[in-house]
């Protein structure tokens, strides 16, 4: 914890001394102990006013001065930094926890990784899943048809977190509009050509998270 | 004569368009050059005869049809006067999602408003019945779509009261420290589009920017940038990456800023306050029995939060205000909301100073999943693992009703479990639901451009109205 | 009319002109890839009079060459003293660890990673194709645990 955090358990003078040294936009509000403060408009009755705030009034309303400072914030925005990007070429920062397409990956030999444990079948909440598996001609125990429809699927990553051996991922790849629906129905080859394709971002992003999963 | 008329017409300039002599028309139709008289021309009598349908039906027959409207003499039917009824329809900009708001207007102002909902109805309640669990809870996500975390904090929390289990206190924090994360999203998305409906277009940009802000931290800490199915029974699904802590203390140390930005925009600007003030003034007394929760009440000057009332989670170890408003008008709930994103970063940033080291789900493995690198070298985690996500894992009997305090209102999740994997009933307490409930209530004798205003007021999301 | 049936009559009366797809490779404008018969890994693959060939008209069928099977094949047998070995393929990244029992005098696979084991005594390289040592399989582990 650290010192300003246990500042907060102090006496209140001393609390309220600390809160003043932060930047002024922390405490740019009603500080109060905990309670219910209220934030309604709280206007003089014209009769209440002295001079000098009826001349207030009445200055701001003739040159409506609540308007200008409004135009004077919106214009300044032109001088900043805008915050668009310019998409093709610029595109928003992904995190290696990132939730995108599918894709089914190997071990370094080449072998497949999936087994037809069917985990991420059963967890798959929209059921978007579909595994057939047989013997293959070696004796392992490996899938003949892995589907997933990426129509039905919401993108939660629980069929990542199920798989015990990390075959199934989701990868980094969210650009992946086609224009026929049939095309999004994927299958083993094309989920396996995706981890063909994306295997070196999928392994990094991996490295990167896998102590925390 | 006529005979001579008839031989003129033929030989005419206009030799290709013939004049053609209608089959009958009535005497007084007939031009007065033209001596028809000669000419049949239908009686009274035989008009009447082929009135209505032309068919050789029966009488009797003929009585059981209906005859439309347009070959009805007009005094046989009655003709009305209503009001104009305006349909403020499922796709229009301002109407918040999918409400369908039928109006019933006498000129400007609103007679009555009525909303057909259901445009969004999904099921969800009924598809939790046959799902376990953890599978439904990507449902939660995407009941109140702008305030995600705070639905799933809702269900998680009942589980875990029906479980019996205690979440570990770095998961409480985290679960708290993104529960006023979601806070100011919806904030910022509700005066937002608050602001859009009512005409001023520019905080709308502005706050819709912070969001994009506050979801790269979703997406940092889930993978997903909304629908993060992050905060499960047991605590949180996977700890907050290095890094991430420093970056939300930026964001909050500079979102203040961006916050008086909005308010200079809007507080004091003389056609905001004249669009919001006694607008939707609804009495305290009204809001009670109207089942209105959170924002709504506390405009009316109701002091009632469920983060103080009754804490969850570590609002009990964590020091903040609440704001409430006298008037219970549009304005007030405004000045509220403003309030509430300022107290929402004092939470954090207490949240970010006091966060405690330790785990961040419960280590029960028939509840939560082991981690990854134990399942692959222990026989029982990987077992647990298995059950775990293949069958899930069993609630014990019972029923509770679990609110926490959404950032639109009171969102309450009812489950009943009757010991098996797959809850019994989950039905969904949503804010909205009553909030727009009592449109009619708000919107009576007011302009219709003031239903605008209330309708963004009420801050209603269609996803939990509908479910 | 009369010149229409003219200009006809002076046309070449070649049958593929009045078809409509025609038979001949020059005018023809839609084809299968060439990849339509290709024996996908699991064994998947079309007849020719199957309808549901038209879904590759025109595009590009997708069969990964790749096939797992035979890159495991390609793989050296790990030659271990012992009776009882552990396959990991790299800890926390890798399939949940398994024992293999190295009993039997025939190659031991692992059920996960198709890693094949054999014992000392039952190597025979005629047989069971090239070898590492269990010193060497276990720095590969190593290395890619780190």
């Amino acid at each position: 914890m650290s010192a300003l955090g246990r500042i907060f358990l102090a006496p209140r003078p001393i609390y309220q001394a600390a809160v003043r040294l932060q930047p002024r936009c922390l405490y740019n509000t009603v500080q109060g102990k905990g309670d219910f403060i209220d934030v309604s408009l709280k206007e003089k009755a014209p009769t209440d006013r002295t001079l000098r705030e009826t001349a207030d009034v009445y200055g701001v309303g003739f040159f409506i001065a609540e308007l200008f400072k409004g135009f004077s914030i919106a214009n300044s925005m032109v001088l900043r930094e805008q915050a668009t990007i310019n998409y093709p070429f610029e595109k928003g920062p992904l995190s290696p926890r990132f939730r995108g397409e599918h894709a089914l990956r190997r071990y370094p030999s080449g072998e497949e990784r999936c087994i037809a444990c069917k985990l991420c079948e059963a967890v798959c909440p929209a059921q978007a899943i579909t595994i057939e598996a047989e013997t293959r001609a070696d004796g392992s125990r490996r899938t003949t048809r892995y589907d997933i429809d990426m129509t039905k699927c919401i993108y939660c990553g629980f069929c990542q977190e199920a798989c015990p051996v990390d075959a199934i991922v989701e990868g980094p790849n969210f650009e992946f509009s086609t224009e026929t629906h049939e095309e999004l129905l994927y299958n083993k080859e094309k989920l396996l050509s995706n981890g063909d394709q994306w295997e070196a971002a999928i392994a990094n992003n991996l490295e990167a998270d896998y102590l925390y999963r | 004569m006529a005979s001579l008329g008839n031989l003129l017409r033929k030989i005419s300039l206009t030799g290709a368009c013939k004049i053609r002599k209608p089959r009958w028309t009535s005497a007084v139709l007939a031009p007065v050059g033209s001596r028809t008289a000669s000419n049949w021309q239908p009686d009274v009598k035989f008009i009447k005869t082929h009135e209505g349908l032309y068919t050789d039906a029966t009488p009797e027959q003929k009585a059981l049809w209906e005859i439309p409207l347009e070959h009805r003499n007009k005094q046989d039917y009655e003709r009305t006067i209503q009001n104009v009824v305006l349909n403020f329809g499922p796709q229009h900009p301002a109407a918040h999602g999918v409400l369908r708001l039928v109006l019933h207007l006498i000129g400007e102002r609103v007679v009555r408003c009525d909303p057909h909902i259901g445009l969004l109805h999904r099921a969800t309640e009924k598809l939790i019945e046959h799902k376990t669990y953890m599978q439904g809870l990507p449902y939660f996500d995407r009941l109140d779509y702008v305030s995600m975390m705070c639905n799933e904090q809702c269900y998680s929390l009942a589980i875990e009261k029906l479980l019996n289990i205690e979440v570990p206190l770095r998961a409480k924090y985290i679960r708290v420290m993104f529960a006023e994360i979601t806070r100011i999203l919806n904030h910022c998305m509700g005066i937002g589009t608050h602001a859009l409906d009512v005409g001023a277009m520019t905080p709308f940009f502005w706050l819709f920017e912070e969001r994009e802000k506050m979801m790269e931290f979703y997406e940092r800490v889930s993978g997903a940038r909304m629908h993060a199915a992050y905060i499960r029974p047991g605590g949180v699904s996977q700890d907050l990456p290095l890094g991430l802590m420093d970056d939300i203390y930026e964001f909050i140390s500079k979102f203040g800023q961006r916050i008086d930005e909005v308010d200079d925009m809007l507080t004091t600007n003389r056609i905001w306050r004249h669009r919001l003030e006694n607008i939707g003034v609804i009495s305290a007394e009204d809001a009670l029995l109207h089942g209105f929760s959170g924002v709504m009440l506390r405009g009316s000057g109701i002091k009632w939060d469920l983060r103080k009332q009754q804490p969850y989670d570590a609002y009990d170890r964590v020091e903040f205000d609440v704001p409430i408003g006298t008037k219970g008008d549009c304005y007030d709930r405004y000045l509220i909301r403003m309030e509430e994103m300022r107290q929402s970063l004092r939470i954090i940033h207490q949240c970010l100073n006091d966060m405690p080291a330790g785990e961040i789900k419960t280590d029960d493995n028939k509840v939560c999943p082991p981690k990854r690198a134990e399942m692959k070298n222990s026989m029982e985690a990987l077992i647990h693992h298995f059950k775990l996500y293949t069958e899930g894992f069993n609630v014990p009997p019972g029923a509770t009703y679990t609110a926490v305090e959404a950032p639109k209102g009171e969102f309450g999740v009812y489950l009943v479990s009757d010991g098996s994997n797959r809850p019994y009933r989950c039905k969904i307490k949503a804010p909205g639901f009553a909030h727009l409930a009592a449109l009619d209530h708000m919107a009576k004798a007011s302009f219709m451009a003031d239903v605008v205003a209330i309708i963004g007021t009420l801050d209603v999301v269609f996803g939990e109205v509908d479910r | 009319m009369a010149s229409l049936v003219r200009g006809l009559s002076r046309l070449p009366l070649n049958k593929s002109v009045f078809r409509g797809i025609s038979t001949s490779s020059r005018l023809s404008a839609v084809k299968e890839p060439a990849n339509v018969d290709t024996v996908t890994h699991t064994g998947q693959v079309y007849e020719k009079d199957d309808y549901r060939r038209a879904r590759f008209v025109d595009k590009e069928r997708l069969v990964n060459p790749n096939f797992a099977i035979d890159l495991i094949a390609e793989d050296p047998v790990v030659v271990c003293n012992r009776r009882r070995v552990s396959s990991n393929s790299g800890g926390a990244l890798g399939h949940p660890k398994v024992f293999i029992n190295l009993d039997k005098p025939e190659v031991s696979i692992c059920g996960y990673s198709g890693r094949k084991f054999i014992q000392t005594k039952y190597y025979d390289p005629a047989k069971h194709g090239p070898s590492i040592t269990y010193e060497q399989y276990l720095a590969e582990m190593e290395a890619i645990k780190s």
